[in-house]
Order: C-alpha cells, then sequence, then structure tokens
C-alpha cells in the first residue's frame, strides 16, 4: 500500500514578486507504508524544495500544463501539513527552540493534543529512543550538534507519526556520530514501522539505510533513477558495508549520478 | 561610585575657594542641605510619584501599542510593505518638536504629558519589535507550521519568544524615552512632576534646589532601568538576555 503518491509533480521556487524558477517538472514515485527511501542528488538540484512539498510547507505549481500534479498522503490529497507526517529539518541549530529546555522542546508537537502525564510518557519515550534520557533537563544550547540533531528527531517521533521526513539530518555532524546516529535511526524505524522518505547526498549512507534510493537530476530535476537495495535487515555498519547487495546497489547510484567511466 | 565621590570633592574644593568663579553653581553640600529639605519639608516626594506615574503609565500604553502593531508588522508583508515608507518619515521627526503643537491641542494638562510620552516611547518598541519578528529564522516558523499550530499560539510559543530579546531592548529605550519626555513636558506643559520643580526653582534663584531635580531626574532613570532589569530577569531565561543589557 502507497502512503505517498507523488504524480508528475512541478514546483517553483522564488519570491513571491521576483523572478520564479522552476525547480521540479515530472516528479512522480511512490512510498509505501513502512518503507525507508531516500532522495539523492547534487547540490540545489531540489531535495530540500521535493521534501517540503511532501510535508505541505511548499504548494505545487498550480499552472501545470497537464493537470494530472498530484501529492498524496495516505490517500489525501496534501494540503498544509498532514497529519502523522513529522519533518526533520538540515539545520539543528535554528529549529530547535533555544528557550525551552530539551525536554520542553520534544513536548511542543503534544501540547494541547495530550494530558500532561500523556504527554511526559511520551517525551520520555521519545528521549529514550534517541538516547537522551539523561539530558531531560538540559538547554539546547548545552548539547553538541548531534545530541541536538537527536532531540530533533525525539521532537518529531513524540506524536508518532506515520511518516518521518528527514533532510540531510546527518549532513553537519562528524563520520563517527554521523555512523551512530544512522543506527539508531535504523533501530527506531524497525521499532516503530515508520515510512521515511531521507534527503542525503551522501551516496554510501543512502544505500546504507533504505529500501530504495530515488536519484534526482536535471534541471527542472525529475526521478532519473530508482536503485532498490536488497540488504538484508537488521542491518550493521560493518557487515552490512561489506556485503555483495550494498556493494551492488552502491556501484549502481554511482553509475547514475556519475555515469560509466 | 568612587568616581563620582571624587569629583564632588574636587567641585567642593573649587566653589568654595572661589577657584571656579561661576554664578549660581551650588557646591555639592549645598545641593545635599537642599535635597534634605525638599525631600522632608518640600514637594520632592510628590512630583517624583507624579513623573513615575505619568512616565510608567505612559510607557506601559506604548509598550501594548508597540508591541502590538510591532507584531501585525512584522507578520504581514503586506501591512509592511504599505506602511513602512510613512512609518520612516515620521519616524525621522524627534518626538519633542511635537511639544508646541500638544500643548496648543492639549492645553497645560496631565493629558497633554502622557499623549507625548506615549507617541514617543512608541517607536523605539515597535521599530525593535518588527526588527525581531523579521530576523526569526524561517524554519523555526516553518517547525510551527508542520505542528499545525494556530496564529495565536504561534505567536505565544515562537515568534513572540524567539522575537523577546529584541522587544526587550525596545522597551528599554522606550522607558528611557518616556522618562525625557515626561520630564519635557512637565518643564514645558503640565506644571507639575520633576521638570517643573527643575523650573520653578531655576525661576526662585535657587540653583541648590534645581540640582536637587536635575540629580532626582537622574536617579530615577537608573532606578526604573534596573526595575525594568529586574523584571526581565524574572521572567525570561538567562542566556536570551546576555546581549540585551550589555550595554
Ligand atoms: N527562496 C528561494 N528563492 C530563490 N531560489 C531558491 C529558493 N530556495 C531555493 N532556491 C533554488 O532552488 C533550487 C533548489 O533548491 P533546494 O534547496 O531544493 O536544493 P537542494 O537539492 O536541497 O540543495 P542542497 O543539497 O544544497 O540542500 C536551488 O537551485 C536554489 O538555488
Ligand atoms: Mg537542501
Amino acid at each position: 500500500m502507497a502512503e505517498y503518491e507523488c504524480l508528475n509533480l512541478r514546483a517553483e521556487v522564488g519570491s513571491r514578486r521576483g523572478a520564479k524558477r522552476l525547480v521540479l517538472d515530472g516528479v512522480s514515485f511512490e512510498v509505501g507504508a513502512g518503507e525507508f527511501v531516500s532522495i539523492m542528488g547534487r547540490s540545489g538540484v531540489g531535495k530540500t524544495t521535493l521534501l517540503r512539498v511532501l510535508a505541505g510547507l511548499h504548494e505545487p505549481s498550480a499552472d501545470s500544463p497537464t493537470s494530472d500534479c498530484m501529492v498524496r498522503f495516505s490517500d489525501e490529497a496534501v494540503a498544509g501539513p498532514p497529519e502523522g507526517v513529522s519533518l526533520v529539518f538540515q539545520d539543528y541549530t535554528s529549529s530547535l527552540l533555544p528557550w525551552r529546555s530539551v525536554a520542553r522542546n520534544v513536548e511542543l508537537p503534544l501540547e494541547g493534543r495530550l494530558s500532561k502525564a500523556d504527554r511526559q510518557v511520551r517525551v520520555t519515550e521519545a528521549l529514550e529512543m534517541v538516547g537522551l534520557a539523561d539530558r531531560h533537563d538540559a538547554q539546547p544550547f548545552e548539547l553538541s550538534g548531534g545530541m541536538q540533531q537527536r532531540v530533533q528527531l525525539a521532537r518529531a517521533l513524540a506524536s508518532r507519526p506515520a511518516a518521518l521526513l528527514m533532510d540531510e539530518p546527518f549532513g553537519a555532524l562528524d563520520a563517527l556520530t554521523k555512523a551512530d546516529l544512522e543506527d539508531q535511526l535504523l533501530e527506531i524505524f524497525t521499532a516503530t514501522g515508520t515510512t521515511v522518505v531521507f534527503v542525503t547526498h551522501d551516496i554510501e549512507e543512502a544505500v546504507y539505510l533504505s529500501d530504495r534510493v530515488l536519484v534526482l537530476d536535471g534541471s527542472p530535476a525529475k526521478i532519473v533513477a530508482e536503485i532498490p537495495v536488497e540488504s538484508p535487515r537488521p542491518r550493521t555498519q560493518m557487515h552490512t558495508r561489506e556485503s555483495p547487495e550494498f556493494l551492488r546497489a552502491r556501484h549502481r547510484v554511482h553509475e547514475v549520478i556519475f555515469g560509466t567511466e | 561610585m568612587l568616581v563620582l565621590v571624587a569629583i564632588a570633592g574636587i567641585w567642593e574644593v573649587l566653589v568654595r575657594f572661589s577657584i571656579a568663579d561661576v554664578q549660581f553653581l551650588p557646591a555639592p553640600s549645598e545641593i545635599a542641605a537642599a535635597a534634605q529639605g525638599e525631600i522632608f519639608g518640600g514637594e520632592l516626594v510628590g512630583r517624583l510619584i507624579h513623573t513615575v506615574g505619568v512616565t510608567a503609565l505612559g510607557w506601559g500604553i506604548a509598550s501594548v501599542i508597540g508591541v502590538g502593531l510591532g507584531l501585525l508588522l512584522g507578520l504581514s508583508p503586506t501591512a509592511y510593505r504599505y506602511s513602512m515608507t510613512s512609518f520612516e518619515v515620521t519616524r525621522a521627526i524627534p518626538p519633542i518638536t511635537f511639544v508646541p503643537a500638544a500643548l496648543l491641542i492639549f492645553g497645560f494638562s496631565l493629558k497633554m504629558e502622557l499623549v507625548l510620552v506615549i507617541y514617543g516611547g512608541i517607536w523605539p518598541v515597535l521599530i525593535n519589535t518588527i526588527g525581531g519578528v523579521r530576523s526569526i529564522a524561517p524554519e523555526l516558523r516553518d517547525v510551527g507550521t508542520m505542528l499545525r499550530l494556530s496564529t495565536p499560539e504561534t505567536i505565544r510559543k515562537i515568534v513572540l519568544p524567539a522575537a523577546m530579546p529584541s522587544v526587550v531592548v525596545g522597551l528599554r529605550l522606550g522607558l528611557s524615552l518616556c522618562l525625557v519626555l515626561a520630564v519635557v513636558a512637565e518643564m514645558v506643559g503640565n506644571p507639575e512632576g520633576l521638570g517643573n520643580g527643575l523650573i520653578r526653582a531655576r525661576q526662585a534663584l535657587q540653583p541648590a534646589l534645581m540640582f536637587v531635580y536635575v540629580i532626582a531626574a537622574g536617579l530615577l532613570g537608573v532606578a526604573l532601568n534596573a526595575g525594568l532589569r529586574a523584571t526581565a530577569r524574572a521572567f525570561l531565561p538567562g542566556n536570551a538576555l546576555k546581549d540585551v543589557f550589555a550595554s
């Protein structure tokens, strides 16, 4: 069953008065419920724009010549952020509320929806999932970059989303922290069964995490390739990265992005 | 503090021994004596209460208007575009230049003083609120949108706290300006308060008393600022305010 459906998507960026630029045209793909899909592509190709459309933060272009442009999440057209979708932003420094403690940041999506006691339970649960249960009362600025990104992940998980959209969440982190967080994300993915759409420009990361890798290219961009990753789960940094399935998928992605030499 | 004592000492010596032969310049000791008389037997306390009252009331009203209007203009690009040019022009006129006009319209009254204080106090609050709101990181606004917060919720949970350091700067500048305008209005318009006390002392050729009022106004400014700082400290987390009171 498809959770996200995207058909012939067109999207423009630019200021209201300034010149608009067509970034995405004819983007079509589906993401199944409980699937982990990565979106890859070079910088500026429109990955963030695509993710913002899925999140309901960016409206698809209205003046489509073919009027079959469609974005649906669990069988409903996306118009504004859909219920059950969480977004993890690329830049954790500007997406946490610096005046709130770690716990209060994670609590934000639950306010007005759950009782105080239920919120506490969810906050503790989410912080445990990202391994930050002991930093409950810390202020965001007291944490390292990796920890701040974990807080953002916990905030996204607190509302128990059906789908998690992530925009280069580990792009700014060092290799060790990154590997750590990748494994943590996979654990959460397995435990919760959440659908994940993950944007990255790290080929290894995309292949390691995903069931499928979609490659975005061109100007305006569309999906130029779709590479399935057959490596079995659970995956581990050491074994999976040496498995023939992993190497084969990585090779394919390389081919698509850099061409065959 | 030590510097102040030293200055007072030198001043005392200069005046006592007529080294600086300035007519009507009282020695610090004379000022102290005048202050004592004015506090215990005179009008200082009543005048002080009047000026504090008008400054606080005017500043409070100006702050509510300034923050409210600032939120509106900061959040709505349309409202911002249509009003910013006229604001820039109006703001460039020093509020003091409206004193004669206010005097003509409202006469020698409390109303005249309040209008002037409120008008002047709005600007710093308004400009800093707009600036604070417009400089909020777009990601932070997206966080609110993603969580499908209502507009009042967004303002309460995201916009106001994010803009707060800038708003507090505006409130602080506004408070100083309100005090200045209250004293000016009392000097030329409303015959009450510290400003009027100052003028009366001059007319009565009592320079020592005049200086008592000058010092009282200065101390009041310091006290109001300290009060605001303490209030802000109590309500806001420490890190948000670090640079607000640095200057
Ligand atoms: N607000 C904007 N105004 C004008 N152009 C924009 C705006 N936002 C993005 N763009 C342009 O749209 C294109 C797609 O941007 P987008 O952020 O989606 O790329 P990306 O693939 O996420 O890049 P990166 O990997 O660097 O994050 C870029 O060429 C960018 O210059
Ligand atoms: Mg991006």
